[in-house]
C-alpha cells in the first residue's frame, strides 16, 4: 500500500557522515601536501631514537631507524590514493568503453569483450594482481595497473548489463519511434544513463582498491624501500611486535580510517544518486 | 444463513508515522460481515481499502497505529489481543487470498508446504490434507500439484492454490484482497465463480477491489470508500443504481460505457495503414507454445479507431512492434500511406517514422529519466520554435503551462501519460499506436485519458490503434473490434457488431468472461 | 541438462584461458628467466645455454606453448627455480594447508553471520545501528593489519597463541579469525539486506496471515531468501579467501600455498608462480560450476536456465 511507512528513518544532522568528510579532506590534505601536516621529514634517520613508543616529539613513536612514524604516515597518505583512486578510474573508464561497446557494438566484438572477461575472471580475487606484479615487477605504478587489471572485469560486465537495459528502455524506443539516430540515441540516452551506475559502483570498489594496494605493499610488492607506504610500513613494525606496538598500530589505522571514510562518503554518494537517475528503467 | 453479524467493525481508524508527520490511512470506518454474504470495499489506490484488510489480521506493519470503538469477531474483541493470540485469529478465523499468487505464495517453496504451513499452525481433528483442500478449490490432479511450486502453475491454478491456503484453517471470514487483479478475463471469472461458491457455503466475504463492474456482479454489499473514509454503503443494488454520494457517481461515470460514445467523425475513407498476411514467429523454448503474429491482415482508415483485444500471449505487442516498424515480418508486408513500410531499411524508415507514433503502458519507463518535460516534449519535436509548440502541445493534451518545468515522477499517473500523448504528437503523426495505454490508472483518471483521445482523433483526425485486454476500454474507444488468440485474428467487425453478436466462440468466451456491467448503470449521469 | 553442458565447457574453457594467461606472463615477461633462476651472478655462458635447452626455452614458442599445456594435463606444472623441486609437489605439500585456513574461515563467518543478520534484519534499532557499524568497520579493515594486532595483542602480550607456525587447532585459530572478519562483515550485510527485502515481500504477508510467528516467518521463508544473494556473492568469498591466504599465512609465518606465492612472487620463481594460479583458477572454476548447481537447488525457478552470474548479465 502507498501508505507503508520507510523504514529508514533519516535525521538531518548525521555526525558520522560528517566525521567520515572530514577524514577524507585530511587525506587528501596529507596526500597533497603532506608537508604543512607532518612534523619530521619522512626519511629523517634519528639513530638516538630508534623504536620508540608515542612521546611529544614523536607524535606515533619511531621506527627502527628512528625515522617519525607519524610523519611518514602522513607522507603514506598519497600512494594509498594514487594507488586505490588510480586503480579504480583506471578500471572505470576501460570497463565504461569496452561495456558499452560490448553492448552496442558488433555480435563478434561482444563474444570477444565477454570471453576476455571471463578469463579475467577465473583468477580469484588478487591472484590476477599478483600474477601481473610477478610479471611487472614490483612498484606503485604496476601494483595500480595489476589492481586496476583485477578490477576492470566487474566493470566491463556492470557497463554492459546497463547499456542493454537502457537500450530495452521504453524511451529509447520512443527515440527511435521518433525517428532519432542510432548516433544521437546513444549520445543522449544510452551513455549518459549507463554511466553513472558505473560511478556508484565505482564508490564500492575504492575501498576495496586502496586495500589491496596496501596488501600488495605489505606483500613487498608496492612502492620501493625507503617510501613510506602504511602497508610496506606495517610489515616493517610487523618484526618488532614484541617490543614497539606503536608500529604495527598507526599505520593500520590509517588504513582503516581512510577506507571506512571512503566507504561512509561512498554510501553517501549513492544514497543522494537514488530516486534520480541512477537505475535507469 | 444467520444474520448475526460475525464479524463488527465501527470507527477503525490506522495512522502511519512517516518521518515526522503522521498519515491518516483510515479514518473512522465501519461495518459488518454475515456469514453467506459478500461485502466489497471498492476503492481507488491509496483510498485506505487495503490496509483495512490488513487492520483485521493485525497485520498492519511497522509504525502504524490501530484503534477502534469496536472491532468483534463472533465474540472476540480484537482490539486488545496479543501477538499470540493473534496468531491464533489469523488463518484459523480469518482467512486472507491476496493478488498475484506468483508473488503472495513463496516462489521457493511447494504448494502443499505453503498449505501444510497453515495446517501446522492450526491443528485440529478434522483437519483436510493439502490434496483435500486442492481439490476443494477445482485444482485438478491435486496431488501431483502439491508437489510443484507458483511458477510451475497457471495463473488462475495458483490463485486457486492461494485460496486454498486462505482456506485451509477453516475460517469463517475470507479477506479476499484484489484476488483477480494479475488474471486475464477469461480465468477471472472461474476464480470468482470458486469465491461465489465458498460464500454459498457460509463463508463471510470481505472482497476488496479497485474493479466496479467485478464488484457489481459479485457482491452482495459494498461500500465506496475514498480518502479513508467509506462515503457509500449498501446492498448493490441499490448502491449502484441510485448512487447518493458524488464520489461514487464519479465511479461509476468512469466505468467503460458509461457515458454515451460521442459518434465517429463522418471523413472520407482514406487508408493510412495496410497490413497484408503478415506474420513473425518468434523463436521460442517451447514449440508448441507460437509465439509471434500469423498471417495477419487488416487496413487501418485515416481518422480511424482500432481496437485490437486479446490476452496475454496473444501477439498484442508484436503486432505494435510491427506497425511500428520496430521489427520487420518474416512474411507479409506492412504499407505505410502507400509505401511499403516494413520493406524500408533501417535507414529509410527514420524519415517516415514521425508518421505512426507510440504510447506505452508506462509513461514514467518511456521517459529519459534525467529529461523535464520541456525537453521531453521538445526532442519529439523538430526544428525552431520548440518552447511555442511544447506550449501549445500541453494546452493541446489538457495540462497547464508550468508542467514543462517539471519531472516526470514529481508528476501523477494520469499526468504522466498525457505528457506520453503530447510527445507522440508532436511530429505530427498519422497513427498513433496505443499499447494498454490505462492499464495503469484508476478508473475516474483512466476516463478523462480515453476522453481525450478520443477528442484528438476527432481534433487532429489521427488514425488510432488502441490495444489492451479490457474488454470494457476497447468497447468504449473502438469504431471497429480486433480480435486475436495466438497470433492470429479469430474476429474482426465493427465494435457494436462484434460485442452484441459475437461471431468466433472465442469473443464469446472472452465477453461472457467480463463481468456484467448493471444495466443500470446507463441511467446515471 | 544443456545448460549444465554449456557450464561444464565455459568452465574448461576459462581454466584453458587462464593458463595461456600465465603461459604468456611467463614468457613475455622482462628478464631472461634462466638468468633470474640463477641469481645475481654472472653465470658461464654454456651453461645458460644448457639450463635453456634443458628447459626447451630455445624451441619456437607455439611448440613450448603446446608443450606446457601438454605436461599441465599430465599435472606437470614445471620446476621451481627457487626450491629446486617440482612444482606440483610442492603444491601437494602445501595444498592441505591453506584448504583448513580457507574452510574455517569460510565457516566461522557462516555461523557468526547467520543469527547476526536474523536477529538485526527490521528489528532492534540500537543493536541494529551497533552492528551495522561493526560490519563497516570489519569490510574496511585490511586482513594484514587485524592479524598483526591479534599477534601484538593475544600472541606477544597475552601468549595465548603460538607466536609463528604452529600446526594444529591452536595455530589455526588466529589466522580463521583474521581471515573471518571481513567475510563476516560482508555476509552479515548481505543477508541481513536478504532477510529484510523476502519480509517485504507479499508472500510473508500471506504467511504471517496464515498465523506464522515471526521466528517461523524468518526462519521458513525469508532466510532462504536471503541465502540466494549469498550464493551470488561466491566469487568473490573464494577469491576473498584464497587472496586472504595470502596476506594471513605472510602475517602468522603460517604454512601454505598463499606463502609460497608471496615468497615465489619476490623471487621472480615464475613456474611456481603461474602453478599456484593456474591452480587457483581451475579450483575456483570447479567451484563456480557447484555453486551454479546449488542455485538450483536454492532457486527452482531457475532449473533448466542459466543461472545468473554476480553481475547477472544475459549473453
Amino acid at each position: 500500500m502507498t501508505a507503508e511507512p520507510t523504514a529508514r528513518a533519516r535525521s538531518g544532522f548525521r555526525p558520522a557522515l560528517w566525521l567520515a568528510y572530514l577524514v577524507l579532506a585530511l587525506v587528501v590534505l596529507a596526500a597533497v601536501w603532506p608537508s604543512l601536516v607532518a612534523t619530521h621529514p619522512p626519511d629523517a634517520i634519528d639513530l638516538g631514537a630508534p623504536v620508540a613508543g608515542p612521546s611529544p616529539a614523536h607524535l606515533f613513536g619511531t621506527d627502527v631507524l628512528g625515522r617519525d612514524t607519524f610523519s611518514r604516515v602522513v607522507h603514506g597518505a598519497r600512494w594509498s590514493l594514487v594507488i586505490g583512486l588510480g586503480a579504480t578510474s583506471l578500471a572505470l573508464v576501460v570497463g565504461a568503453l569496452l561495456g558499452v561497446l560490448s553492448a552496442s557494438g558488433p555480435r563478434l566484438l561482444d563474444e570477444a569483450i565477454g570471453r576476455a572477461t571471463d578469463i579475467l575472471l577465473a583468477f580469484p580475487g588478487l591472484l590476477l594482481a599478483l600474477l601481473v606484479v610477478a610479471v611487472l615487477g614490483p612498484g606503485a605504478l604496476n601494483a595500480t595497473i595489476a589492481i586496476g587489471c583485477s578490477t576492470v572485469p566487474g566493470f566491463v560486465r556492470l557497463a554492459r548489463g546497463q547499456a542493454l537495459v537502457v537500450r530495452e528502455s521504453g524511451y529509447v524506443r520512443a527515440a527511435v519511434v521518433l525517428g532519432h539516430s542510432p548516433a544521437r540515441i546513444h549520445a543522449r540516452h544510452v551513455l549518459p544513463n549507463a554511466v553513472p551506475p558505473l560511478l556508484v559502483f565505482a564508490t564500492v570498489t575504492a575501498g576495496t582498491a586502496i586495500i589491496s594496494g596496501s596488501a600488495l605493499s605489505f606483500l613487498g610488492l608496492g612502492p620501493k624501500a625507503p617510501t613510506p607506504e602504511w602497508g610496506a610500513m606495517l610489515a616493517d613494525g610487523r618484526d618488532f611486535l614484541d617490543t614497539a606496538w606503536a608500529l604495527a598500530v598507526f599505520p593500520g589505522l590509517a588504513v582503516t580510517a581512510t577506507v571506512v571514510a571512503v566507504n561512509v562518503v561512498g554510501a553517501d554518494l549513492r544514497r543522494r544518486f537514488e530516486g534520480s537517475p541512477a537505475d535507469g528503467n | 444463513m444467520g444474520t448475526e453479524p460475525l464479524l463488527a467493525v465501527e470507527g477503525l481508524r490506522v495512522e502511519f508515522r512517516v518521518g515526522r508527520g503522521v498519515v491518516e490511512a483510515v479514518r473512522g470506518v465501519g461495518f459488518t460481515l454475515t456469514a453467506g454474504r459478500c461485502l466489497a470495499i471498492v476503492g481507488e489506490s491509496g483510498s485506505g481499502k487495503s490496509v483495512t484488510a490488513r487492520a483485521l489480521l493485525g497485520l498492519v506493519g511497522p509504525g502504524s497505529r490501530v484503534s477502534a470503538d469496536r472491532m468483534e469477531l463472533a465474540g472476540t474483541d480484537l482490539r486488545s489481543l496479543t501477538e499470540r493470540r493473534w496468531r491464533g485469529v489469523r488463518g484459523a478465523r480469518i482467512g486472507l487470498v491476496s493478488q498475484d499468487a506468483l508473488v503472495s505464495l513463496d516462489p521457493l517453496r511447494t504448494v502443499g508446504a505453503e498449505i501444510t504451513e497453515v495446517l501446522r499452525n492450526h491443528p485440529r481433528p478434522d483437519a483436510p490434507t493439502p490434496v483435500d483442500l486442492l481439490a476443494r478449490v477445482h485444482v485438478p490432479e491435486p496431488a501431483e500439484r502439491a508437489r510443484q511450486r507458483p511458477h510451475e502453475l497457471s495463473g488462475g491454478l495458483r490463485q486457486r492454490a492461494l485460496i486454498a491456503t486462505g482456506l485451509a484453517g477453516g475460517p469463517a471470514v475470507l479477506i479476499a484482497d484484489e484476488p483477480t487483479t494479475a488474471l486475464d478475463v477469461t480465468v477471472q471469472a472461474k476464480v470468482l465463480a470458486l469465491l461465489a461458491e465458498e460464500r454459498d457455503r457460509g463463508m463471510a466475504v470481505l472482497l476488496i477491489s479497485h474493479d466496479l463492474p467485478l464488484v457489481a456482479s459479485f457482491a452482495d454489499d459494498v461500500a465506496v470508500m475514498r480518502h479513508g473514509r467509506i462515503v457509500e454503503s449498501g446492498p448493490v443494488g441499490q448502491v449502484l443504481t441510485a448512487p447518493r454520494h458524488e464520489y461514487t457517481k464519479t465511479l461509476l461515470a468512469a466505468m467503460p460505457g458509461a457515458a454515451p460514445k460521442p459518434p465517429p467523425p463522418h471523413r472520407e475513407h482514406v487508408e493510412a495503414l495496410r497490413v497484408d498476411q503478415v506474420t513473425l514467429a518468434h523463436p521460442g523454448a517451447d514449440p508448441a507454445i507460437r509465439r509471434g503474429v500469423f498471417d495477419v491482415s487488416f487496413a487501418l482508415a485515416a481518422g480511424e479507431v482500432l481496437g485490437v483485444v486479446g490476452e496475454s500471449g496473444a501477439g498484442k505487442s508484436t503486432l505494435a512492434e510491427l506497425l511500428l516498424g520496430l521489427r520487420s515480418p518474416h512474411q507479409g508486408v506492412v504499407t505505410l500511406g502507400g509505401q511499403p513500410w516494413s520493406r524500408l531499411s533501417a535507414r529509410d524508415r527514420r524519415p517516415l517514422r514521425r508518421r505512426v507514433q507510440l504510447i506505452q503502458q508506462d509513461p514514467l519507463g518511456s521517459f529519459d529519466p534525467r529529461h523535464r518535460v520541456e525537453r521531453i516534449i521538445g526532442d519529439a519535436l523538430p526544428g525552431p520554435g520548440r518552447a511555442a509548440r511544447v506550449g501549445e502541445l500541453l494546452e493541446l493534451v489538457g495540462l497547464p503551462d508550468d508542467v514543462r518545468s517539471r519531472h516526470p515522477r514529481q508528476l501523477s499517473g494520469g499526468q504522466r501519460q498525457r505528457v506520453a500523448i503530447a510527445r507522440a504528437l508532436a511530429p505530427g503523426p498519422e497513427v498513433l499506436v496505443c499499447d494498454e495505454p490505462v492499464s495503469a490508472l484508476d478508473a475516474s483518471v483512466r476516463a478523462r485519458v480515453l476522453r481525450l483521445l478520443l477528442d484528438l482523433r476527432r481534433g487532429l483526425g489521427v488514425a488510432l490503434v488502441f490495444i489492451s485486454h479490457d474488454l470494457g476500454v476497447v468497447r468504449e474507444v473502438s469504431d471497429r473490434v480486433l480480435v486475436l488468440r495466438g497470433g492470429q485474428v479469430v474476429e474482426e467487425g465493427e465494435t457494436e457488431r462484434v460485442f452484441a453478436e459475437p461471431a468466433h466462440e472465442y469473443t464469446r468466451e472472452l465477453l461472457a468472461a467480463v463481468p456484467a456491467r448493471p444495466a443500470v448503470v446507463s441511467r446515471v449521469d | 541438462m544443456r545448460g549444465v553442458a554449456r557450464r561444464v565447457a565455459l568452465t574448461l574453457f576459462v581454466v584453458w584461458g587462464a593458463a595461456t594467461a600465465a603461459f604468456l606472463a611467463l614468457h613475455l615477461m622482462p628478464g631472461d628467466p634462466v638468468l633470474t633462476m640463477l641469481g645475481d651472478a654472472l653465470p658461464p655462458a654454456d651453461r645458460v645455454a644448457r639450463i635453456r635447452a634443458e628447459l626447451g626455452l630455445d624451441q619456437p614458442l607455439a611448440e613450448q606453448y603446446l608443450a606446457y599445456l601438454g605436461r599441465l594435463v599430465r599435472g606437470d606444472l614445471g620446476r621451481s627455480y627457487q626450491l629446486e623441486a617440482p612444482v606440483a609437489s610442492v603444491l601437494g605439500e602445501q595444498v592441505g594447508a591453506t584448504a583448513a585456513l580457507a574452510l574455517s574461515g569460510f565457516g566461522l563467518a557462516l555461523v557468526v553471520s547467520v543469527p547476526l543478520a536474523l536477529a538485526t534484519a527490521g528489528r532492534r534499532p540500537a543493536l541494529r545501528r551497533f552492528v551495522t557499524t561493526l560490519e563497516l568497520v570489519a569490510i574496511s579493515t585490511p586482513s594484514f593489519w587485524i592479524g598483526v594486532l591479534l599477534l601484538s595483542l593475544l600472541s606477544f602480550r597475552l601468549r595465548w597463541f603460538p607466536v609463528a607456525g604452529g600446526d594444529g587447532v591452536p595455530g589455526l585459530v588466529l589466522p580463521a579469525v583474521t581471515l573471518a572478519i571481513g567475510l563476516t562483515g560482508v555476509f552479515s550485510q548481505v543477508l541481513r539486506d536478504g532477510v529484510e527485502r523476502a519480509l517485504r515481500e507479499p508472500f510473508v504477508l500471506s504467511a504471517r496471515a496464515r498465523g506464522s510467528s515471526e521466528a517461523a516467518v524468518r526462519r521458513a521463508h525469508a532466510l532462504r531468501h536471503a541465502a540466494i544473494p549469498l550464493l551470488t556473492l561466491s566469487g568473490w568469498t573464494i577469491g576473498t579467501l584464497l587472496s586472504g591466504a595470502v596476506v594471513v599465512e605472510t602475517v602468522f609465518t603460517r604454512q601454505g600455498l598463499g606463502r609460497v606465492l608471496a615468497t615465489a612472487i619476490a623471487a621472480r620463481d615464475m613456474p611456481v608462480v603461474t602453478g599456484i594460479v593456474v591452480l587457483a583458477a581451475a579450483v575456483f572454476a570447479v567451484l563456480n560450476l557447484v555453486v551454479d548447481l546449488l542455485y538450483q537447488v536454492a532457486d527452482p525457478r531457475l532449473a533448466g536456465r542459466a543461472s545468473p552470474r554476480p553481475e547477472g548479465v544475459p549473453r
